[in-house]
């Protein structure tokens, strides 16, 4: 059996992909960044436990995931659309709309998106996961994924383009 | 399926990503054949990689890697380090059975003795054949990380390391892959009164328990070199 990668070239190796997606969560610098060190607190006393260790990375992501639905203690419970029925009015965006905005901007949109979108979307952007693996990383059912990954599109571009007050319009939230 | 219809399912399209999830595969058909909606989908998939593009330029805390570096958990927690600690007291036991009595005093042939066993039961703390970060792993770690290496063992495939503890001394372990295929493990640990041992360059063979060993004293260092190979390949790595 493989030894399991050191804590030091794990956490160099995707410290920035959690700290985008722990930021997109949390909404600020100081939480997303005692996420992702909690993240790896974690792997340091657990990681070893998982059994195929090229899925550290999606180990890692669901763990911060995990730790922020702890922190935050949602217990609010959403009724869900399937996907068919999300009016998908994608606001009218170019290209070069979206080159004149700064990056940090651009995060900051996606930390102001509707909470439950957050997660889905900042993974659509951010990695390179299947709808099926988002699914998993979640643990929310695919359909439920999907269909919030078309809501917080909606809502993240019409941050981009319109500012904020435009996110109330968007999406169609229940 | 209409190219609205299409266009519906399309709007999740990640080009690259989703290229070939089914799911996507009857809009992108359709795309195919209806120019309009292809130019809908080439538009929402530029927007797509700019927004993607964006989001991974924004700027992390300077200081959050070296943040999260110290923010582990102490060594003896980690569970490297326990099952570490388990084997060294299996091993301590299995001495204890086999002298009959208590603890042994730190003589070169109790540590010799150990570090033969170690090498069926040790678990690399770190895995590289870059022996820099080996060198500066060690380091980081409080194991004995001045060690000179002979040409001959500098040469072979580097493996990894582990970092040992032994009558309370840090013990350095440096795995290699000769090319003749056999493993060679390197222990060094700083030559503090340990009656018996090596004083000098000059090697000392022995075997215990089917490994080799080869031993000598150098700037201040005691190496220990082991294979479960032909004691030829010690004497002919050590030239």
């Amino acid at each position: 059996m493989p030894s399991p990668p050191d804590f030091e070239s794990l956490a160099r190796r995707y410290y920035r992909d959690l700290y985008y997606f722990a930021f997109s969560l949390a909404g600020n610098e100081a939480e997303a960044s005692d996420l992702v060190q909690e993240t790896f607190y974690i792997w340091a006393l657990k990681g070893e436990q998982l059994r195929e260790f090229d899925r550290a990375k999606s180990w890692l992501f669901t763990t911060l995931h995990r730790e922020f639905l702890q922190i935050t203690r949602r217990r609010v419970r959403f009724q869900e659309q399937d996907l068919d029925e999300v009016q998908q009015e994608l606001p009218p965006v170019t290209p070069d709309v979206v080159n004149r905005i700064d990056a940090a901007t651009a995060l900051n949109s996606l930390a102001k998106i509707d909470e439950r979108y957050r997660a889905p979307l900042a993974l659509y952007y951010l990695e390179d996961y299947s709808y099926q693996e988002i699914s998993a990383i979640l643990n929310v059912p695919l359909g439920t994924v999907q269909s919030r990954i078309a809501r917080g599109k909606a809502q993240l571009l019409a941050l981009l383009t319109s500012g904020t007050a435009a996110v109330n319009s968007a999406g169609g939230a229940s | 399926m209409t190219s609205e219809q299409a266009k519906r399912i399309l709007a999740l399209y990640r080009p690259r990503i989703d290229a070939n999830d089914p799911q996507f595969a009857d809009a992108l058909a359709q795309a195919g054949r209806d120019p309009e909606l292809a130019r809908w989908l080439e538009d929402q998939c530029t927007i797509y990689e700019a927004v993607r593009s964006k989001l991974k330029d924004a700027p992390v805390p300077e200081d959050l890697l070296d943040k999260t570096l110290r923010h582990r958990p102490a060594a003896w927690r980690s569970q490297p380090w326990l099952r570490l600690a388990a084997c060294l007291v299996l091993l301590a036991g299995v001495a204890y059975f086999w002298l009959g009595r208590g603890p042994k005093p730190p003589t070169f042939d109790n540590y010799r003795r150990t570090m033969a066993n170690v090498v069926s039961k040790y678990r690399m703390s770190l895995e590289s054949n870059d022996a820099d970060r080996v060198r500066t792993f060690l380091a980081n770690n409080q194991a004995p990380a001045d060690y000179e290496l002979p040409k001959s063992i500098a040469g072979q495939h580097l493996l990894g390391c582990a970092t040992l503890s032994w009558d309370g001394h840090p013990v350095s372990l440096l795995c290699f892959r000769h090319q003749k295929g056999e493993d060679l493990w390197l222990f060094v640990r700083r030559q503090t009164r340990l009656k018996g041992a090596p004083s000098s360059t000059q090697r000392v063979y022995g075997e215990i328990n089917q490994v080799n060993t080869a031993s000598w004293h150098q700037g201040g260092n005691l190496y220990l070199l082991a294979t479960r190979g032909d004691p030829a390949l010690l004497r002919d790595s050590l030239q």
